[in-house]
């Protein structure tokens, strides 16, 4: 399984490179943007947004249009394996993200205290574990699709694309205004409420990982059970 | 010694078709070849076979384990070479065979290297930028470098030119050289199966209707030729007939059954021609079930 992991990483080792230039676009926002536009706007909260969507978008995308599922199965591994295996990759990067992240919060914050609000380690933790959750119930719902050959799974999971994203990214933003909840309707209350809840609180993030775990040890469950490894 | 393969009631269904119940075993050293039209089930028995595709009931064994998706030392013994080739498209197709050799204990770098030389295979390009023929060709080293017990192989010298083809082939003979491997061929072209297969199994619709030897098949069929005056009879054993006057012309698939008969009604001229494998299958394929009878 190792080997898999290796080959994988190996293979998707330019994410390092986009990842690499997405921090340092970060640094530059940060002394740049604050100067042109007036914004309560983290620019570096941002860009970790964009970052925790690319990793697992790009891993998905490559995974439909070079039939990882097919590739994967001729290997001599046993679906276990292989459910496990095919994670590794995506978490292996969160984490790094994770880590990455927090150690230039801490430099860069260190050195020029000045700049906009840093943002702390759990605020980090939360974009990242929700980028997580949403992945994982992605890949429940391909899976249970290819479980249950059933044939409408393209269209909840096509709905659940745009309605999950629309709510990803209302969620993010709540985050950003998270201290302006007073103005807002109703939904974006309860949105700017739960961002609050996530993203003050490691308790918050930490039970949106464990979900996001759980789905996915429920996954590899569900991986072993497809009824085709065909695509 | 252990069978390669043995499935057993095997069945798999989709709106609109079934395949099976197939019960369908082989012995070691020989060649299976697994002849159908498209849509009959032929790749869908294979993909069960590998892991692919799950079935509904019935049990598969590989070498005597079954193809349990949570074990993986079957999957060790068989290579699978299928109508889609599946590679890191990105990589390299050298650095897509380095990938594969660190699954297989098995794996001969030397062999590797004699058949890239041997295929003329561009490793060196990376995967995506090969030509369909060149997918086919790393496939099949993919496979053949780890010398595997059971070969399955559906439709492999598709997209291939004659000559490569050719090499293909050859290579698939020298597999059969110790005696311990065993080939499973599915292919649509019949040229193929003359050279290579020993025994075969015809597939329509989901199910077996015919499976026979090599040599049986070209012990039982004939093309017969004849002259009779007698009008409006009825033939025992045919699989086509052609009539010109009192010329007749049929391809018979027992034709000790049908040359009896038709001495009996008085034909004369008879002239008897032996028939080629491929041609034979070509008939097979198209009267299906009728021929498998007698």
């Amino acid at each position: 399984m190792w080997q898999l992991v290796k080959g994988e990483l190996n293979y998707f080792r330019d994410l390092f490179g986009r990842i690499l230039s997405g921090i340092i676009l970060a640094g530059g926002a940060n002394f740049i943007l604050p100067k042109v536009i007036e914004t309560t706007i983290n620019p570096s909260e941002l860009i970790l947004v964009f970052l925790s969507l690319l990793v697992p978008l790009n891993i998905v995308k490559v995974g439909i249009k070079e039939r990882r599922n097919y590739f994967y199965s001729l290997l001599p591994l046993s679906k276990r394996q292989i459910g496990i295996g095919r994670l590794c990759v995506p978490m292996i990067y969160m984490v790094g993200l994770l880590i990455v992240f927090s150690l230039y919060n801490y430099i860069i914050y260190k050195w020029y205290p000045s700049l906009p609000a840093p943002l702390n380690f759990i605020t980090i933790f939360s974009i990242l574990s929700i980028s997580l959750f949403f992945t994982a119930v992605y890949m429940v719902l391909e899976d249970i699709g290819a479980f249950l050959n059933f044939k409408w799974i393209d269209g909840i999971k096509l709905f659940y694309m745009i309605f999950g994203a629309i709510f990803y990214f209302i969620l993010i933003i709540s985050f950003f205004e998270k201290n302006s909840l007073d103005n807002k309707n109703v939904l974006q209350n309860a949105m700017g409420q739960f961002a609050e809840w996530l993203s003050i609180s490691f308790r918050g993030a930490a039970c949106c990982v464990i979900s996001a775990l759980i789905l996915i040890v429920i996954n590899t469950w569900i991986y072993e059970k497809r009824r085709s490894y065909l695509e | 010694m252990e069978k390669p393969f043995v499935i057993k009631d095997m069945v798999k269904k989709y709106p609109g078709f079934q395949l099976g119940p197939l019960n369908l075993e082989m012995e070691q050293g020989t060649v299976l070849g697994y002849i159908g039209r498209n849509g009959a089930g032929k790749s869908t028995t294979m993909h069960c076979m590998v892991g692919l595709l799950k079935f509904d009931q019935g049990e598969i064994n590989i070498y005597g384990k079954p193809n349990d998706p949570i074990q993986n030392e079957w999957k060790q013994k068989i290579g699978y070479v299928g109508d889609y080739h599946v590679f890191y498209e990105k990589w390299s197709a050298e650095k897509n065979l380095k990938f594969k050799s660190r699954f297989y204990p098995a794996w001969s770098d030397k062999k590797t290297r004699e058949l890239i030389k041997r295929f003329r295979l561009p490793v060196n390009k990376r995967a995506k930028d090969l030509s369909s023929g060149n997918r086919v060709k790393l496939s099949l080293i993919s496979v053949l470098a780890y010398s595997p017990k059971l070969l399955i192989l559906d439709e492999p010298t598709a997209g291939l030119d004659p000559l490569v083809r050719d090499e293909v082939l050859e290579e698939l003979f020298e597999v059969l050289e110790d005696g311990e491997r065993a080939i499973f061929y599915s292919t649509h072209i019949l040229s193929d199966i003359k050279r290579l297969v020993d025994n075969l199994i015809f597939l329509d619709e989901g199910e077996i209707f015919l499976e026979t030897s090599k040599e049986d098949l070209l012990e039982k069929w004939r093309q017969i030729t004849f002259h009779l005056t007698q009008e409006d009879i009825s033939l025992e054993a045919i699989a086509s007939r052609k009539k010109k006057g009192n010329e007749y012309q049929v391809i018979s698939h027992n034709f000790e059954k049908t040359l009896s008969q038709i001495k009996r009604l008085g034909a004369t001229n008879i002239v008897m021609n032996r028939m080629g494998i491929d041609e034979i299958s070509v008939q097979v394929i198209k009267r299906g079930k009728d021929v498998a009878i007698g």
